[in-house]
Formats: C-alpha cells, sequence, structure tokens
C-alpha cells in the first residue's frame, strides 16, 4: 500500500508547519528527505517491472503473430511434405460420438446408384477414386475419403497438398504416393493432374470408360464397387459432397483440430460427407467390419441411400 | 495522531509490517478479490459448457472462434479428459483466497502480510506463464482467439501486475535494498 505522508509533530503535539518559519524549513527537510529516500529507492520498487512485464507480455504475442503469420504464408511450403502423424490421427481417429452427433451433417445425398462395371480386386471390395491436385472439390472430398476409409483399413504415407492457388488453394492431402491397406476394401486413387493441371497419373482404359459415363469427365470422381457414384451432375450437384470454401484459409492442423467439435461447420462437412460413404461402402461390403457398419448412424445413413437399379 | 508502531528496526532481508489505520481499505485487495471472482465465474461457465455438451456465447468464424479453441486437443489437461477451465478454477480460487485472507489480516490487525503477497505474487507468475502457452497455442497452433479465454487471461495478467504492486509497496528491507543503497 502506498504510504501517507502526514504532517510531522512536533514534542507539543503541534504540527510543526504551524510555528512560524518552521514550514520552509521542515518542507526543504521534507523534500531533501523525499528526494534522497527517491534516489536511493531501488529499481525494482519503482515502475519499470510492471512496465517491463507488459512489455514482456505484448512483445511475446507479437513474437506469436509473426510466427503464425509465417507459417500461413509459407503454409505452401509444405506442400509434398509428409502429412504430420497428429494431423493424420486426428483425421482417422474422430470419435464416435462426433460422427454420430454430425450425422448427415446436414448434406444432401451425394452418391448416386449405379450399375456400372464393379471393378473389384478379389475378396474385396473396390473403391475408385479419380481427381486431381487442383481442384478444390478433391481437395474437400479427400478429407472425408481419408476420415471413411480409415474406419476400413489404415492409411500411409499421406502427403500435404493444396487445390490450385488461383483455385482456392484449399488444404487437403494427396493420394498420389500413398499406400491403404484393408482386409475389406481395395482403394484405388488416381490424381490424374497435378496442382498445375498436368498430367500426373494416367488412367486406364477402364478408369477412363467409367469416369466419362458414369462420372460425366469431371473431378472428383468416386466409384463404390460399381454399386454408388458420385453424383456429380444435375441441378443439385455437389461435387466433392460438401461445400469446400468452409476449409477456405484454414490450414491442415486448423482442419484436424476443428474435427472434435461436431457442431462446426468443417466437420458437418467432412464427417457427414464421410458418414455417406461409409454408409454406401458397408452396403458394398455387406456391412463389413462390424465394428464401422453396425451402428446406428450409418445404418439410419444407409436407409437414405437410393436403392440399386 | 497516531504514528506507525515499530517495536525494532528491521534487519536486512526482514518484513517491518506497516499498521495504519488508513491502510485497512485496500482497494488493490479488493480488485484482486473482484477480479478471482470474474475468473471463477468465467471458469465456471466454460466448465459447464464443456460438460454439458452445449454450444458457447460467442462467435464461431474467423479469428474469433470460442468453439474451435474450448474443444481442441488443447482444452484439455494433457494425459486426461479434463477441461483446463477446472485448473483454471483452482487457479482463480487460490488467488482469491490469497487475497481475501491477506484484506481480512489488514483488517483486523492493520498488518499486511508479507508473505501472502509473495505467495500471491508466485501464483500469479505461474498463471501468467500458463496463460502465455495458452495465448501461443491459440494464436500459433489453433489460429483462433477465443473472447471467454481472453477475458481470463487478461484477469490473470491484471491479477499478477497487481499482486506485483502490493509486493513493491511492501516495507521490506532487504539485501537488494541495501545493495542499491
Amino acid at each position: 500500500m502506498a504510504k501517507q505522508n502526514r504532517p510531522r509533530m512536533d514534542k507539543t503535539g503541534q504540527q510543526g508547519r504551524s510555528r512560524a518559519g518552521g514550514t520552509e524549513q521542515l518542507s526543504r527537510g521534507q523534500q531533501r528527505r523525499r528526494e534522497m529516500k527517491r534516489a536511493r529507492r531501488p529499481w525494482w520498487r519503482g515502475p519499470a517491472p510492471l512496465i517491463g512485464t507488459v512489455i514482456v507480455v505484448l512483445v511475446l504475442i507479437g513474437i506469436f503473430i509473426a510466427v503464425a503469420n509465417q507459417g500461413s504464408s509459407g503454409a505452401s511450403a509444405h506442400i509434398g511434405q509428409p502429412a504430420a502423424a497428429t494431423i493424420v490421427r486426428a483425421v482417422t481417429t474422430v470419435s464416435p460420438s462426433v460422427i454420430a452427433t454430425v450425422g448427415t451433417g446436414n448434406l444432401p445425398d451425394p452418391y448416386r446408384a449405379i450399375s456400372g462395371p464393379a471393378p473389384t480386386t478379389p475378396g474385396r471390395t473396390q473403391v475408385l477414386y479419380i481427381g486431381a491436385e487442383f481442384c478444390p472439390y478433391c481437395a474437400a472430398d479427400r478429407w472425408s475419403l481419408v476420415n471413411a476409409l480409415s474406419r476400413f483399413g489404415t492409411f500411409s504415407n499421406l502427403h500435404y497438398m493444396r487445390s490450385a492457388v488461383d483455385d482456392g488453394n484449399i488444404a487437403t492431402f494427396t493420394f498420389y504416393g500413398s499406400r491403404y491397406s484393408s482386409p475389406h476394401l481395395s482403394f484405388v486413387p488416381i490424381e490424374n493432374e497435378d496442382r498445375n493441371a498436368n498430367q500426373l497419373q494416367s488412367l486406364t482404359r477402364e478408369q477412363q470408360q467409367i469416369l466419362s459415363t458414369l462420372g460425366h469427365n469431371g473431378y472428383p470422381f468416386v466409384d463404390i464397387a460399381g454399386q454408388y457414384a458420385s453424383a456429380n451432375d444435375g441441378p443439385n450437384a455437389r461435387p466433392g459432397g460438401y461445400d469446400p470454401s468452409v476449409l477456405s484459409r484454414k490450414d491442415w492442423s486448423q482442419i484436424a483440430g476443428a474435427l472434435s467439435n461436431a457442431h462446426d461447420p468443417i466437420t458437418q462437412g467432412i464427417i457427414g460427407n464421410a458418414n455417406y460413404l461409409t454408409a454406401a461402402i458397408c452396403t458394398a461390403t455387406h456391412q463389413q467390419p462390424a465394428r464401422t457398419c453396425n451402428t446406428a448412424t450409418i445404418r439410419f445413413i444407409e436407409q437414405l441411400l437410393p436403392r440399386g437399379h | 495522531m497516531a504514528q506507525p508502531s515499530r517495536k525494532t528496526t528491521p534487519a536486512p532481508g526482514t518484513v517491518e509490517q506497516h499498521t495504519s489505520a488508513s491502510s485497512r481499505w485496500a482497494p488493490d485487495l479488493a480488485a484482486l478479490v473482484a477480479m478471482a471472482l470474474a475468473g471463477l465465474a468465467i471458469s465456471v461457465y466454460l466448465t459447464t459448457v464443456h460438460y454439458a455438451h452445449v454450444p458457447l456465447l460467442c462467435s464461431a468464424g474467423g479469428i474469433v472462434n470460442c468453439a474451435q479453441v474450448t474443444t481442441s486437443a488443447y482444452s484439455v489437461v494433457p494425459g486426461t479428459q479434463m477441461p483446463i477451465t477446472i485448473p483454471g478454477m483452482l487457479w482463480f480460487l487460490v488467488s482469491g483466497s490469497l487475497a481475501s485472507a491477506a484484506w481480512r489480516m489488514q483488517a483486523r490487525t492493520g498488518v499486511a502480510p508479507a508473505r501472502l503477497g509473495l505467495a500471491h505474487l508466485g501464483w500469479g507468475a505461474i498463471g501468467l506463464v500458463t496463460v502465455l502457452y495458452l495465448v501461443y497455442i491459440e494464436i500459433v497452433r489453433l489460429h483462433a482467439i477465443c473472447e471467454w479465454c481472453t477475458a481470463v487471461h487478461m484477469l490473470t495478467l491484471l491479477t499478477f501486475l497487481v499482486a506485483l504492486y502490493r509486493v513493491q509497496q511492501l516495507p521490506v528491507t532487504t539485501p537488494l535494498d541495501d545493495h542499491e543503497d
């Protein structure tokens, strides 16, 4: 507490100030003592520690902002780098409660029933993906694909990617060079073009035919065992399953971090779309594996899927 | 008018206790108690929201995005499912208790116990370091700021500053003082 300076009392109890000539003398004395005291006051009793604390806090916050901005502006430096294990884990291990809460994410069904050729791998259901690294809808769809397919198997060697700078610059992964293993599914990802729209992976004659006849040559195209395919055409088509703009100006950690909140628009899009994909795959795998397919949420969404011909 | 009673001249490193009727009203202690109550109220609210799974009353888009912060992986004590708002509640509870105890002692005896002041400063420093870590997480890792969290961070910083101010005002004769002399 601040000390109060009180008028000095003399021996008779009178204030020194009332004595003739004493006021000036005492004031000088008091002033001298005060000045000496101030001169002798250690630095740490002055305002320096208080001001210093505030300055240190402000400087640290400034450094944090600079680091964050540097990370954002240098985000393209991550492209082509292996995806961090923490990011992949956040996408592939979304909690069942979030999956259940999101449900369809209020999205329209992104798949339509088809009766096309059934690209299969013996003993396993085949999921065919055809996309391009520059494409923002593919960028959005890959988040859902990684999540949904991880309920049936395991991804490895995923790398960071962004859609083209002039096409959303959406943070995502690329399936180019990735690996996927599952006892139930065979996943065949084709990144037909790179981020600059140059040819990256070529399609087989059969894949080209499927893309042109069932996918209307649009990216992304997903074919689930010849039973369901992306609904890329029509007035209500939503390529990629959801609006990629929810991912705009977000980096991978922000998107992955959002997946723990069922009410976040990012989660509604990615997980809602992934739940549709999971339900469609479960229909094709005859509800295998049960821990993935035999849930109320997936069962419910399966009822919403269009019936095959 | 009574002068402050000084029984002995304090030796270096000891505490000289300040007794004055006017010092019984302690606005700095009152501020510490008020800030602790405000921080406690916010922490209780955030903890309730966490367990009730209801949306927070704040914006949820762009840089200011409470939900993104309070539901992130950093919103729980590492290795547990406990929201960090619970240690936050504990921090404000202890801060308020230290200030209340100091206030009571001062009102009763006119003495502002230096030990409580120093303890409060140490507690405030712990809180400030934690807050800086959380601000780092918000800005660098999450790229999102939560208004409620920022209010708590401001209260913690102010608590530290007031605690520091109180320690600065303690009539302490320390070896540092002697050295400075």
